[in-house]
């Protein structure tokens, strides 16, 4: 077993101009309030133009489950192409009937940046994301004693990385945010960690394309440290006792038109505290913004550079 | 007809904000309301859940949607309906509500539908303030009716299904049930929709308007037909999943495949749709490598030993050492859990892999480094059953094959009989008869190396004589080198001539290298001289008497240092070597047996090929064992009883107990019985000497290893006296190997093949007091 990995790490190293680097980010759950745009994550991903030739990003293709990777692109037609809009994610009773959606999302050479290894190489990140219905963390603010939470939880614990979406135009609901939060972190700090998981948590600031985040879109933990401050604490010191990483993100899966002054590629339906309820504008001139970036954090604990980039 | 029916209901369960005039969602409850079952059949639970009522995300609308399915898993058949329409969040959010209608049975969706347009005079739609009385089903007075007519969409029904009936036809859900009543079941229609989730799986669709009947059509023209599972597959799909999605191993779900597996529920062709509808094909192709997917794959492969060389093929082509270890963890979860899921049926789907795998080398025999690496895979669980079970089984069947021409008996083959087997048994068969060294097969050339690497790796010597037999069919002479090691593992092996050894009955040639040929040449030539020298000697020719010495010296130092180029290369060989030459003519039955270490008969013949051991090193003893191995010896423990009770103790009690030994003691004693009991208690004492010879642990072989009074002790004390065995085991192993490297410390015994129990066997029979060994 030993000299067959000398020889395949040996053959590894010759051939990895040609073989992508896979970075394999593990299990990653997407949780967030109702309508924190967790779909429209994912969808989006799912759907991701290859059109733009200054982007990091060399392809993105579904894997796995194809009934979910169809439903994945069928949701991003709907609300990418024909600007309609996404439908409520349903709360499955059973966490196991949850579907995984595979993304194997492959950089291009010359932006890995990995290890310092100045040798372009290609790096191909392999992940499975769940995404729960935002009732989820809604009842864990709310509802108590729901076994169903607790299932959810425990499917949590297996994760090695938890993307926590926020829309942006919410920062009234900050204190509601870290409530659930602290009931989360008490559910998964009860984790037998007897195998040292250093969990990660991205906290990625949705909706970006919305003028008053666009601006500090290259500041996402100011932006955080300003909206949520509630919440930033609770990731801090969360941080602090548990030894696992958080960053912080901005992202935008309409993105925005103009280059000199840039405006929302979306129509806005309804704002309230609740958020904002848009759907994209011109769907011809989709480009999203900061999508992967999370994600490369979450299987690398590094940030990309170019993945922050417009 | 006047039966009554009973139709029950349930719906998405919503929080509600409002009245029941102006109503909203609040959230999703994520469990079902205004139901009037105490728990939804698993059947209607599992079409749910695949997706067989959905309608596409953002279809639904305020004009109801309507789908009829019957669902018949095994004996439980419902009729259901399901009402999809739109609601509306507070903040103008939308989401798909369902109302689900159903009866026991199938044919009943008719009377559904009669139902509903008898109460409501039109579909009766989701309605959260609409809540069924007492929680009881509604009940339904069959009238007899009139068949309804579908006069002008009857040429519909010639169409391929799904059959699209026309958005702007006139239609009601009564007609469309009514037309898949006379297509095959089963039955499943949907009206009224913008868009299904599976369309394919329907045979009637009557689409809302002309867009979403464009696109319907677009989405089935594009999507390939395939096998329709109606939610049988649900369990399949849910347990595949959650036990390929994560690293950490959910058991239950392990549990789950048994048991679809054991109720035989999909056949082969099912299994592969369900692991395509999970991705693998199309993972085939793209080569993502994630761990997801070298589980998925790795899985599929185990229940359809069919697809092993295809995910050898696939899992090659990665240069990712890491993708390896990920599919080698998954397996060793699996082989971890093997007792606690009771596999059985998958087990032998594995086993099927293994026998497949080595077969299918005669036709991919660029797999042999793969499948080499397979089964050698520590962690592997190909390994584990190829190196416990399957190898074995060829063994044996090989020794059977070689019994047969002496014996005919009906001893079942368990390789050779499997069906890809059958014909390399019907090809091979030949090499047992008289001529049969003029013929080769040079296609099982691959399995020989298989077996060779194999034996290297798992250091077993039945693979040895396996790849000898291989060799021999495929080139008809075996390599030197492997010649030797056959002499040196083999138990009690038969040579002739120092040139063949007897495999399976057969005479296998070795390759002659190329110093021994010079040897015996070198040989020939000193005889000749020799001859000469004599001759001229006889002859009176003068002939310098220190030239011949010096010739003769050189000649000799010639010889001498090719002895040492054979020494170095096979020590063994050499004494033997010169009988071919010498003894020409009187070699013909010259089996050449090793020097026997041991007493006469007494010993069991695999242990003549023993080597002897040097004393062992006393040291301290210390009876510490890691947890994880103490977990598994655990699990391996009724293992470990058979080996003492079968290998340890009964060969020792029947070799001791044999009738001249008897006999003699008989007329000591004159009681057989009391005799038996004495030889009984002194090997188990000298086994518990051998294994703890301090007596420190104070073992227990009555409660232990026969299980005595298991029940009434409990199964906590029980586990208690396992665990002082497997600690003792486990220092004995410790203690063996710092001098027999073959031996692992491992704290249990594997039954036949288990490297300790020879030792142990020795050990514990010097053990025993030599009164009950003299003969």
């Amino acid at each position: 077993m030993l000299d067959f990995l000398k020889n395949r790490t040996a053959n590894g190293l010759l051939n990895s101009s040609r073989e992508p680097t896979s970075i394999d980010g593990g299990d990653i759950r997407i949780i967030g309030d109702k309508r924190s745009g967790k779909t429209t994550y994912m969808a989006s991903l799912a759907y991701w133009p290859n059109a733009n030739p200054a982007s990091p990003v060399h392809s993105i293709v579904s894997y796995g489950d194809q009934q979910a990777g169809a439903e994945l692109i069928n949701q991003a037609q709907n609300i990418l192409e024909q600007g309609l809009e996404l439908e409520k994610t349903n709360l499955n009773a059973d966490v196991s009937e949850v579907k995984d959606y595979g993304l194997s999302i492959v950089l291009k050479e010359q932006f890995s940046l990995k290890n310092g290894n100045l040798r372009p190489r290609t790096v191909k990140l392999n992940i499975n994301c769940k995404d729960y219905s935002g009732e989820f963390f809604a009842d864990l603010i709310y509802k108590k004693g729901d076994p169903k939470l607790d299932d959810y939880v425990e499917d949590c614990k297996m994760a090695s990385g938890i993307l926590f979406l926020v829309d942006g135009t919410t920062h009234r609901k900050d204190t509601q945010y870290a409530k659930g939060l602290d009931r989360f972190f008490q559910e998964l700090d009860q984790v037998d960690n007897s195998e040292n998981i250093k969990r990660r948590i991205a906290f990625a600031i949705t909706k970006s394309e919305q003028s008053q985040l666009w601006v500090s879109r290259h500041r996402p933990r100011i932006l955080a440290n300003r909206r949520f401050p509630q919440v930033q604490q609770r990731l801090t010191a969360w941080q602090t006792t548990t030894g696992g990483e958080v960053d912080y993100f901005t992202t935008s899966a309409f993105g925005t038109i103009g280059r000199n002054s840039p405006e929302p590629n979306s129509t806005k339906i309804k704002c309230d505290r609740d958020g904002t309820l848009s759907v994209i504008r011109k769907p011809k001139l989709w480009r999203p913004f900061g999508l992967v970036a999370p994600l490369y954090w979450l299987c690398t604990g590094q940030r990309h550079p170019e993945l922050d980039k417009d | 007809m006047s039966d009554i029916i009973k139709i029950h209901e349930f719906s998405t369960g919503i929080e509600i904000f409002g009245t029941p005039d102006n109503w909203s969602i609040g959230g999703f409850t994520g469990k079902y309301m205004n139901s009037t079952m105490s728990f939804i059949p698993s059947s209607v639970k599992d079409a749910i859940a695949g997706g067989y009522f959905k309608i596409a995300e953002g279809k639904s609308s305020s004009n109801p949607a309507v789908v009829g399915r019957e669902i018949s898993i095994n004996l439980d058949r419902w009729s259901v309906v399901a009402v999809v329409t739109k609601g509306k969040e507070t903040s103008g959010r939308t989401g798909s509500l369902y109302r689900y209608f159903l009866s026991e049975g199938l044919g009943k969706i008719r009377y559904i539908l009669q139902w509903m347009y008898q109460k409501n005079r039109d579909i009766i739609a989701f309605n959260p303030f609409d809540v069924p009385e007492n929680g009881s089903p509604h009940q339904y007075q069959i009238n007899s009716s009139k068949p309804i007519p579908f006069d002008r969409l009857e040429t519909l029904l010639n169409d391929p299904q799904p059959i699209i009936v026309p958005y702007n036809e006139e239609c009601k859900p009564l007609v469309l049930n009514e037309m898949a009543n006379s297509l095959d079941n089963p039955k499943a229609w949907a009206f009224n929709v913008q868009g299904l989730e599976k369309p394919r799986s329907f045979q009637i669709i009557q689409p809302a308007n002309y867009n979403s009947e464009e696109t319907i059509r677009e989405i089935i023209s594009k999507s390939p037909k395939e096998r329709q599972f109606n939610g049988q597959e649900n369990t399949a799909i849910v347990a595949i999943r959650n036990l390929t999605n994560s690293n950490t191993f959910k058991a239950q779900f392990l549990s789950s495949i048994e048991h679809e597996l054991s109720i035989q529920k999909f056949s082969e062709d099912d299994w592969e749709d369900i692991f395509k509808k999970l991705g693998a094909n199309q993972e085939l192709k793209d080569k993502t490598y994630a761990p997801l997917m070298l589980r998925l794959l790795t899985l599929r492969a185990m229940i359809l030993p069919g697809t092993l060389p295809e995910f050898l093929r696939w899992i090659g082509h990665t240069q990712n050492p890491k993708h390896y270890i990920i599919s080698s963890d998954f397996q060793s979860a699996v082989f971890n859990h093997r007792i606690e899921c009771r596999l059985a049926y998958l087990r032998e789907r594995i086993i099927d892999g293994v026998k497949y795998i080595i077969f299918n080398l005669v036709k991919e025999p660029q797999l042999t480094e793969a499948t080499v690496k397979l089964l050698t895979d520590e962690q592997g669980i190909w390994k584990y059953y190829y190196k416990t079970q399957v190898m074995p089984a060829i063994d044996d069947d090989f020794k059977l094959v070689s019994n047969h021409l002496k014996t005919p008996s009906n001893k079942p083959y368990q390789v050779l009989s499997h069906f890809c087997w059958q014909k390399t048994y019907d090809r091979l068969k030949i090499f047992w008869q008289p001529n049969a060294y003029k013929y080769t097969l040079p296609e099982y050339q691959p399995i020989a190396k298989l077996f060779e690497q194999t034996s290297e790796a798992n250091k077993t010597r039945q693979e040895l004589r396996l790849s000898a037999l291989f060799q021999h069919v495929s080139q008809g002479i075996i390599p030197n080198s492997l010649f030797n090691k056959l002499k040196k593992n083999l138990i009690n092996p038969q040579i002739k001539r120092g040139l063949y050894i007897d495999v399976y009955g057969l005479w296998v040639k070795r390759r002659v290298p190329w110093y021994e040929q010079l040897y015996v040449a070198a040989l020939q030539i000193a005889g000749w001289i020799f001859d000469r020298i004599t001759e001229l000697w006889k002859l009176e020719v003068k002939f310098p008497f220190p030239l011949m010495m010096l010739l003769l010296g050189i000649y000799t130092a010639i010889l001498l240092g090719l002895l040492s180029i054979l020494n170095k290369n096979s020590i063994s060989l050499v004494p033997k070597i010169s009988i071919p030459f010498f003894n020409n003519d009187s070699a013909q039955s010259n089996n050449e047996q090793p020097d026997s270490q041991l007493n006469g008969n007494l010993q069991p013949k695999d242990e003549a090929i023993e080597l002897d051991e040097p004393n062992e090193v006393s040291q301290p003893r210390n009876f510490d064992i890691p947890e994880n191995k103490l977990i598994e010896a655990h699990n391996k423990f009724s293992d470990t009883k058979n080996v003492i009770q079968s290998e340890i103790y009964k060969p020792l009690y029947d070799k001791l107990n044999n009738t001249d030994n008897l006999s003699a003691k008989v007329n000591d004693t004159n009681n057989t019985q009391e005799l038996n009991k004495e030889l009984d208690k002194e090997i188990k004492i000298a086994i518990k000497k051998t294994l703890d010879p301090e007596n420190k642990l104070n073992l227990q072989y009555a409660t232990a290893i026969e299980e005595k009074d298991r029940k009434k002790n409990g199964e906590e004390k029980y586990k208690e006296e396992a665990e002082k065995w497997i600690k003792a085991i486990y220092a004995y192993q410790l203690r063996k190997k710092r001098i027999n490297s073959d031996i692992n410390a491992v704290g249990f015994l594997v039954p036949e093949i288990g490297q300790t129990n020879k030792y142990l066997r020795k050990d514990v029979r010097k053990n025993i007091s030599p009164e009950f060994k003299s003969n």
